[in-house]
């Protein structure tokens, strides 16, 4: 995914299992024929992904628990959803710890029902 | 003589990059002349302000220490090469230096860049990759050159620009060109650094007409040399291509555009490559079909 890993203190942060993960609106992106690029000029790190990691950087809007995001990678591809939810958590702990992820301490659907 | 050397700068327009060297060091004014001879200006036109300014000088002679010199740049940038065969390759480094703070209209990219048809082919690559030897072949077998070490893309058109400085060929490489047909047997040697000896061919020596003019990147090929080989082209995605493309920046933060927003739109209209080049001759042809369309036997797949 990128080259030079971000070092905080999010390495080892345990995040809720209902956590929505949110995508930074700061960080530039642009999709190349299906797959990714996302620039951080906070870091100045650069990351690329694959198609499937483009997709899921897509889910990562706020309403999507990281199992709602497996979900929707079992419609998309030919995978069990057991192994999706192994590779999106992974994923998602990959970007975390590259901080490229905003604040969001409630997933959206629930801060709108209470 | 040399005292006049001094006060009158020589100037240059070496594609988009304006120099100006002010010397009064006699064999580097006599080696620079005989390079950039074709794109000298009269040194009372208007210095425009991008002009790269470049000052060489020698320290006073001592019975104590080695004679240095001092090249140092309208920044304030100083270098000191040791003998006078380090030089030269000083003063072009000085001048690389400066490009990327002087001309942040341009995204400079570590490649050397061709105009082939109206097309624009950019070799990125590091050190040792065989960009310049490649790049020396391709301009003797009729390519148009833009720059052996920068590709400057115009952050806003997205069009490729030519900086057409003297070629810098290292030792190893002499007899390969030598074998097309390039001397370098008539130019000076010097010592650049960790690279050992170099030779700076001027560009319009190899044939008339040889600078090409602003273009759009068409292809991006990424060279690298492997001996005894089958040279071949594997073909690789924009994204791979554009994410090599952005580590290879000179001036990711200082570009007067984002860096990544002028690699993406400028990748989206090139076909991107892995060339495993070997053989000049080979390479080449293999490049020549690349352009003209008929690589598709040579390519594998990715």
């Amino acid at each position: 995914m990128s080259t030079d890993v971000v070092n905080d203190h999010r390495e080892n942060a345990v995040r809720a299992p209902d956590w929505c993960p949110l995508c930074r609106s700061d960080v530039t992106v642009h999709e190349l024929d299906g797959e990714g690029l996302i620039f951080d000029g906070r870091t100045t790190d650069t990351h690329r992904l694959n198609e499937t990691a483009l997709g899921i950087w897509q889910a990562c809007d706020g309403t999507h628990d990281a199992r709602r995001i497996a979900e929707l990678l079992t419609t998309q591809f030919d995978v069990s959803l057991d192994d999706a939810m192994e590779h999106v958590g992974r994923f998602l702990a990959l970007l975390d710890q590259a901080g490229l992820f905003a604040p969001s301490p409630l997933c959206m659907n629930d801060r709108l029902e209470r | 003589m040399i005292g006049r050397l001094a006060r009158q700068p020589l100037r240059y327009t070496i594609g988009a990059v304006d120099v100006a060297l002010t010397t009064s060091v006699r064999n580097l004014y006599r080696d620079h002349s005989q390079l950039y001879e074709a794109n000298r200006v009269e040194s009372d036109r208007k210095v425009r302000p991008h002009t790269i300014q470049i000052d060489v000088t020698p320290t006073p002679y001592s019975l104590r220490h080695r004679r240095r010199f001092l090249v140092r740049t309208g920044s304030g940038v100083q270098f000191e090469p040791a003998g006078r065969k380090e030089v030269l390759p000083y003063v072009e480094w000085a001048v690389n230096w400066e490009i990327p703070k002087a001309m942040p209209q341009y995204l400079q990219l570590h490649a050397s860049s061709l105009e082939v048809d109206g097309m624009g082919v950019i070799l990125p690559g590091a050190s040792g990759s065989g960009k310049s030897t490649l790049t020396t072949g391709l301009v003797a077998s009729g390519w148009r050159y833009l720059c052996d070490e920068f590709a400057l893309v115009d952050s806003r058109s997205l069009k490729l620009h030519p900086y057409p400085r003297a070629i810098c060929i290292k030792q190893p490489a002499f007899g390969v060109l030598e074998s097309i047909g390039v001397s370098v047997r008539g130019y000076r040697h010097y010592l650049k650094g960790t690279k050992g000896y170099v030779a700076f061919v001027n560009p319009h020596s190899i044939r008339d007409d040889v600078v090409g003019r602003p273009c759009p990147i068409r292809y991006v090929v990424f060279p690298k040399y492997v001996a005894n080989v089958r040279p071949s082209l594997i073909p690789i995605s924009r994204a791979d291509a554009a994410f090599r493309l952005h580590s290879v920046c000179f001036n990711l933060l200082t570009c007067d555009r984002l860096a990544l927003d002028v690699v993406a739109g400028l990748i989206r209209g090139a076909t991107c490559y892995q060339l495993i080049s070997s053989d000049i001759s080979a390479t080449c042809d293999l490049m020549h079909d690349l352009v003209s369309g008929a690589a598709g036997n040579h390519a594998k797949s990715a």
